[in-house]
């Protein structure tokens, strides 16, 4: 299976905060990643969506009092997850492999 | 401070579509960013952008919990526009109704948001309270709640309540003439403490909020009124004249505010400031309204300081009171019946956004008139949702095979409830649309009715379009679930072998178009009982003859002056050929000063209304004398006389009242030389009340009487205005008709009458409009029995009945279940009158025909063009 290009940034931000990967942070890396603003509940619905595909799991922290009392729910890359990342990557670089008058080369 | 919680409803609103279980994280993230912008960019940005993500996220959120994926959401939707296309009929009566129905809910929630506004919009409206003063009985109980208090107590608050009030502010207001060169106007001029510009967050055009009304001389005017009496010159600087009765003053503008919100009670056209009550109090400073601690008639505002908890402060209050008060308690528990050592009085904070809306305070009004026309509102939307509901279901055959093929593909009952589910939200957001629009256009139309200015641009912010997403989803949920319920039962099987047939009598259609009908009938005849009583109480028979009197206000104060210029007035006007009559009275009908005072005979007290008039007075109203005789100014002894109504003998208990003494303020003696028949000298909600009258010199009169000729009208005013400026130049001419005073009385009600009018047109159209739509889905249906009965014989009647005899049945069975209601309620509103119609079958009566009218010629067309196509072609088609 091939990863969108929004469930594959994702993952990858998922992946990367490791043990902070929950809604606001995740929020600020794809802001990071594409310079635009997604909505939660937008965000919800894809990373929700990844952990019916099994892709992602995710359990809960404890409640902290900036939230209302209510926890975290963080997210994990499930070994599907990682090996869905792998593959992509590589179908990707095979894509892009011998790309040559794009003008790549000087930007 | 404001809570620190966002938005609630959209907190709601994200808590509905993600039920994580338990711990709600999501709205939990939302939270954590919310609390960090507020921190950073404050509770408004915040707020802000709270409702701008909620918003943001509403459609893939509907998206991923209603329909579950994106996948299907685009077939269903192209579904549900091929089917609207399709059966434009349909479509039509769907929207439109719904439509129509969203539009009452949007108006009403509108009038009530901005009922609701009043004094919200100050800056610091969370910490100023007003005071309010509590009475009570014997027992302890609350008998009374007043909304002023001594003005005094501003010396003594700040003092007592040291660490909690920040500041004292207080109001009191007086009738006057304002005058600029030849311009005068009556007007009303709010006295008030300094500050007041600091309590009240008004914006002043000119002027600085802590010193414009420094200075005693100052005078601040709102912009409007700076327009009616300098036009364009500039206003500040310029001298004003306040003319209160004798006394006299030049103030000087220091201050102009602009256009004033509607939503305030504290709002003004002149503000002085108060320490100029001195003036009135030259010659007796014992009775200073500002050092009086009797006088309970200024409202105190009282600005707290941040932080302060007002129920702590509200518990200090009985000690205070029982401080500063303590030389009047005993006089104050006399006046309150109290025998025990029970606190009389006490006073109260109240927050000024809870004034409008708490009718305990004398003056405060009912909240339950909102209610009422929430459910007013709610009864056309529901009359709207069960024409879709009824459509839907009478059509479903329509969409058998369909949804029979869906399933043989492999869709769940589920995928199919999601479908018909979404294509109902998606025809109520339409309608909310088109509901919109039809706002807009209404919008004036409304506020002719109820009296307010509400703008449709007020609507626009994000809050209220969340509330109208809400309230669209609502509704196509609400009219939607019951066919979706419906279809999606359906087993392809049967259809397929065509062994399917839906409904059968189809009982709850029925019951539906049942409960529409005798909702209408309801309303109509509430609007028609409403109006009978409205034209009752305007044609009554009032026991004087209101017509053609014109009430002039003479405008002075002492009693010397009113006879003065009534003398002076009455002379030079009575010789006019149109003016049958004149008379003077110390208070005309319809006016709102009401005097009241305590009658004595013997050991018994009456209450009464006390109206000193002169010898012509009962010539000029036709009141009637059922015994004794009038007043003569030829008999000196006639200013210790007095003419009592019935109703007052018969409080007094006397069976034959002439030559009986009665006296006044428990010392002026007045015999009683005639008894005047009941009349109605006040609204007839109001049950006729004990009346004394007497012709007195030493006390005023301040209206002068005309009965005029009223062919020629407006050339006896112009003479009577003309008349009055060589009488009296110093004031304005200041008239009116007696009937329309009288009007004035029924505004009201006048108001109701139309809302309800109103609302029972549209939900008499909406249901007619299902009626429509029905009958159209039971002709599709019967085309062919009807083409076969023509064959074998049938007439036009016979094929007539045959469609509407069942809606003729429903209809009248509406009406009779719908009367024993509507009598009932309408028994209930009218106990409010007490002079009132009684409810005759003859309203019913016409409700009935009329909807059974309205509900025969809607049908009759569709029916006539059924029952005239010729059978060879409907028979036919296969």
């Amino acid at each position: 299976m091939i990863l969108t290009r929004s469930e594959e940034m994702l993952l990858l931000a998922v992946h990367r905060l490791q043990h902070d990967a929950y809604g606001v942070k995740i929020r600020l890396l794809m802001k990071e990643f594409t310079g635009k603003e997604m909505a939660f509940g937008a965000l919800f619905v894809q990373l929700d969506r990844l952990s019916q595909k099994e892709l992602l799991k995710s359990y809960l922290s404890d409640p902290t009092p900036e939230r209302g009392g209510r926890s975290k729910r963080i997210y994990q890359l499930t070994t599907e997850g990682k090996q869905a990342l792998i593959r992509t990557k590589k179908v990707q670089d095979s894509i892009w492999e011998n790309v040559n008058g794009l003008g790549l080369d000087k930007a | 401070m404001k809570s620190k919680r966002p938005p609630v409803l959209f907190e709601w609103l994200i808590k509905l579509f993600f039920p994580d279980k338990g711990s709600y994280s999501t709205v939990g993230d939302m939270q954590e960013q919310y609390t960090y912008i507020r921190k950073t960019d404050g509770f408004v940005a915040a707020k802000w952008w709270y409702t701008k993500e909620v918003l943001r996220s509403i459609v893939p959120m509907f998206v991923q919990s209603i329909l579950g994926g994106v996948s299907m959401i685009k077939n269903y939707l192209k579904i549900s526009y091929r089917n609207l296309i399709r059966y434009k009929t349909y479509s039509v009566i769907n929207i439109l109704g719904l439509a129509v129905g969203l539009m009452c809910c949007i108006l009403i929630y509108l009038y009530t948001v901005d009922e609701l506004s009043y004094n919200k919009f100050f800056d610091n409206t969370e910490n100023i309270y007003r005071m309010v003063n509590i009475n009570f009985d014997n027992n302890g109980n609350i008998t009374r709640k007043y909304q002023s208090g001594p003005a005094v107590l501003r010396e003594t608050l700040p003092e007592y309540f040291n660490d909690s009030i920040e500041r004292i502010t207080t109001i009191m207001h007086r009738s006057g003439v304002i005058k600029k060169d030849d311009n005068m106007f009556n007007e009303r001029v709010m006295f008030a403490d300094q500050n007041f510009f600091e309590t009240f967050s008004y914006q002043l055009i000119y002027g600085n909020a802590s010193t414009v009304l420094k200075d005693e001389n100052n005078i601040v005017i709102t912009e409007e009124i700076a327009i009616k009496y300098f036009g364009n010159e500039f206003p500040l600087g310029k001298e004003l004249k306040g003319i209160f009765g004798e006394v006299e003053k030049v103030f000087t503008v220091s201050g102009v505010v602009g256009e004033l919100t509607w939503n305030s009670t504290y709002n003004f056209d002149f503000v002085v400031n108060i320490e100029n009550q001195r003036l009135f109090y030259n010659d007796n400073p014992g009775s200073h309204r500002l050092k009086n601690l009797g006088d309970f008639s200024s409202t105190i505002i009282v600005t707290l300081k941040k932080g302060v908890d007002v129920k702590s402060l509200n518990d200090q209050f009985d000690r205070y009171v029982s401080q500063i008060f303590e030389k009047d308690l005993p006089l104050h528990r006399r006046f309150n019946k109290i025998t025990s050592d029970q606190l009389p009085i006490t006073f109260r904070l109240q927050n000024i956004s809870e004034v409008r809306y708490d009718n305990s305070v004398y003056g405060g009004k009912d909240i339950s008139t909102l209610y009422i026309l929430i459910a007013i509102a709610s009864i056309v939307l529901f009359i709207a949702c069960i024409n879709f509901m009824n459509l839907s279901i009478g059509r479903s055959s329509i969409r058998f095979k369909e949804v029979a093929v869906r399933k043989v593909i492999g869709a769940k009952r589920r995928d199919l409830f999601k479908q018909f589910w979404s294509e109902s939200i998606s025809i109520s957001m339409i309608s909310m649309m088109i509901g919109l629009i039809l706002t807009y256009f209404v919008l004036p139309l409304f506020n002719e009715l109820s009296g307010k200015e509400l703008k449709f641009s007020m609507f626009l912010n994000l809050e209220n379009v969340g509330v109208i997403l809400f309230l669209g989803m609502l509704v196509g949920t609400f009219a939607g679930i019951y066919p979706s319920l419906i279809l999606s039962k359906i087993d392809p099987e049967k259809i397929f072998r065509g062994r399917f047939y839906f409904g059968g009598k189809n009982i709850f259609t029925k019951s539906l178009v049942l409960i529409q009908f005798a909702l209408s009938v309801i309303l109509i005849v509430s609007t028609i009982v409403l109006s009978e009583q409205i034209n009752y109480m305007l044609g009554k028979d009032l026991g004087y003859d209101k017509g053609g009197i014109v009430t002039i206000h003479v405008q002075e104060r002492t009693p010397e002056r009113s006879h003065a210029i009534v003398k002076s007035y009455s002379d030079k006007v009575k010789n006019y050929s149109s003016i049958n009559e004149i008379s003077s009275t110390s208070d005309a009908f319809g006016k709102n000063n009401i005097s009241y005072s305590y009658i004595r005979k013997d050991e018994q007290r009456v209450l009464v209304r006390r109206y000193n008039v002169d010898d012509n007075y009962f010539d000029l109203m036709n009141l009637e004398l059922i015994a004794g005789r009038a007043f003569s100014s030829s008999l000196i002894t006639d200013t210790a006389s007095v003419i009592i109504n019935e109703a007052c003998a018969e409080e007094l208990g006397l069976t034959n009242p002439i030559g009986e003494e009665i006296r006044l303020f428990n010392k002026i003696p007045l015999r009683i030389i005639g008894v005047v028949k009941n009349y109605n000298f006040e609204s007839l909600h109001e049950k006729i009340t004990p009346v004394i009258l007497y012709s007195r010199p030493d006390f005023g009169r301040y209206f002068v009487l005309v009965r005029v000729n009223t062919l020629n009208i407006s050339k006896t005013i112009k003479f009577l205005n003309s008349s009055w400026n060589e009488v009296n130049p110093a004031k304005p001419f200041n008239y009116s008709f007696l009937d329309d005073d009288l009007k004035m009385l029924y505004e009201e009600d006048k108001k109701w009458q139309s809302i309800i009018g109103f609302s029972s047109m549209l939900s008499i159209l909406i249901a007619c409009m299902g009626v429509f739509g029905l009958t159209t889905t039971t002709i599709s249906k019967k085309v062919k029995e009807i083409g076969i009965r023509k064959v074998l014989g049938a007439g036009i009647i016979q094929i007539v009945q045959l469609i509407t005899k069942d809606f003729l049945l429903l209809i009248v069975a509406a009406n009779i279940l719908a009367w024993p209601c509507a009598y009932y309620i309408m028994k209930n509103v009218l106990q409010d009158y007490h002079c009132r119609i009684s409810i005759g079958i003859e309203y019913f009566m016409f409700a009935g025909i009329s909807t059974i009218g309205i509900a025969i010629m809607t049908v009759l067309y569709l029916t006539l063009k059924a029952a005239h196509k010729n059978p060879v072609e409907s028979i036919r088609t296969e």
